[in-house]
């Protein structure tokens, strides 16, 4: 006589049903975040402006401030200001690599924004070259930690576009945390749009899509 | 004396061991998830270059008379390049209306870079015109351009190539018919290559941004002109009052 095949009657195993659940779960939210998106899309779109942003003014002084490369037309401009309305006394200015297509007259970003913040008034002893390895955010902000861990001030701040604090936010935590130091970041108003209506202007939609796109890979990226 | 409780023992399962096996879709779906991913893994450098190629907008090669230079240094040797063996008679420059760094006095302006570039590249005074008034932005520049080319003058606009697709929709706006449109004169860009943009840090961040740049082209009319920040911005985002 055969014996009958054994089969496994009952509820199914948890790791199956946890997977279904997920994807339920998933397809709930993403219903829920469209039907959100057509209800209100552009406070929605505000929202992420916001978030993107987590930089502040400055209410007490710092010990020095770091420029980050990229926005020659308004960071300097803001370090500037905290210089002049004496909330620190050191400037750091990093020297991100030219590139072919850049059109500057031969000079590279640092070099300008050097001169961008003679010309607003900084004196030549407040100013430090930081040099990088890597040219990047996080190539940026791993010298910026070897810098603090030399110095060790109390206080620091980094000024950077309203869009990327965030970024450098999630970058801190990882790699630049220095015993001792309280950092803080500062955000540069953009000239093409703010965070509550990047989606309005060509230059502020493509800004903020990049910025989302660089954020994700952040947020992926293992430390 | 201790009676044999035979109902509370749990009676042991006999036979063949019980064989755990994947459910029969999650099993098609890993298979299919490897394949998929070997493919992907085999056909990477062509995806990429597919990816990358909408960004570029090629067209057969015409003499001109006037080019008009939009992309930098490199644009200005390709510029030079094509007046010295005939195929344009002219060069344009134009003054763009200054940024704050220029207006600060930190940068020459657009149209003295343009000077030094044209100097130093040994450019015939008499292949040089000058483009009266003030750019104030990209698309301005191109409906300058889409004007003399419909009254009459062959435009040439010397670009690099990752920015050419998104100055063709451009220039179309401007002029559906395609002979009130300039030409477009691609620059190669020497640090990223279509052949192999993925492989530098540098050639990702900017098809990246080509992309997105082509794509919020799309999706905006750009009418909302800004007013342009003052030093009270910066001040107020620098301290607390």
């Amino acid at each position: 006589m055969t014996e009958a095949p054994v089969t496994l009657n009952g509820p199914a195993p948890t790791r199956l049903r946890w997977l279904r659940w997920s994807v339920r779960l998933t397809g709930l939210l993403l219903a829920v975040v469209v039907l959100l998106l057509w209800w209100n899309w552009s406070a929605l779109l505000a929202t992420w402006g916001e978030f993107l942003n987590v930089g502040q003014p400055l209410d007490q002084r710092v010990e020095v401030v770091f420029i980050l490369g990229g926005d020659l037309e308004t960071r300097p401009f803001v370090a500037a200001e905290v210089f002049n309305a004496g909330y620190t006394d050191k400037i750091l200015v990093s020297q991100p690599q030219p590139h072919s297509m850049d059109f500057l007259g031969g000079r590279t970003e640092g070099e300008l924004t050097r001169e961008v913040l003679l010309r607003l008034g900084v004196p030549k002893h407040v100013l430090t070259d930081l040099p990088l390895t890597v040219d990047s955010s996080r190539g940026e902000l791993e010298a910026f930690r070897d810098y603090l861990q030399q110095t060790k001030p109390r206080r620091a701040a980094i000024v950077t576009s309203d869009f990327h604090t965030r970024r450098v936010s999630v970058l801190l935590s990882r790699i630049c945390q220095v015993e001792g130091v309280e950092l803080e970041l500062i955000s540069a108003p953009v000239d093409a749009c703010t965070p509550a209506d990047w989606w309005r202007s060509e230059a502020g939609l493509g800004t903020y899509l990049l910025e989302t796109v660089k954020l994700v890979s952040v947020y992926l990226y293992a430390s | 004396m201790s009676q044999p409780q035979d109902s509370a023992v749990p009676v042991p399962v006999t036979g063949p061991p019980v064989k755990r096996r994947w459910p029969r879709w999650l099993y098609r779906g890993s298979m299919l998830v490897l394949a998929l991913t070997l493919l992907l893994w085999c056909a990477h450098p062509w995806l990429l270059r597919r990816l990358a190629a909408p960004l570029i907008h090629s067209e057969p090669e015409r003499a001109v008379e006037l080019l008009i230079v939009l992309d930098g240094r490199q644009g200005y040797e390709a510029a030079a390049e094509w007046l010295k063996t005939g195929r344009a008679k002219r060069l344009v420059l134009y003054h763009r209306a200054p940024s704050r760094v220029v207006a600060l006095g930190v940068l020459p302006t657009h149209y003295e870079l343009s000077r030094q570039v044209v100097d130093q590249l040994q450019i015939p005074e008499n292949q040089i015109e000058i483009l009266p008034g003030e750019i104030a932005e990209l698309e301005g520049l191109l409906l300058r351009a889409v004007e003399m080319q419909q009254s009459g003058q062959s435009v040439g606009l010397v670009i690099s190539e990752w920015r050419s697709q998104l100055v063709h929709e451009k220039i179309a706006l401007l002029s559906p018919t395609f002979g009130g449109r300039p030409a477009l004169i691609l620059v190669k860009d020497p640090e990223v290559q279509v052949a192999n943009w993925w492989k530098t840090r540098h050639g990702i961040r900017h098809v990246a941004m080509c992309w997105t740049r082509l794509l919020a082209s799309r999706c905006t009319d750009d009418s909302d002109a800004r007013p342009g920040l003052d030093r009270s911005d910066f001040r107020r985002a620098a301290v607390s009052p």
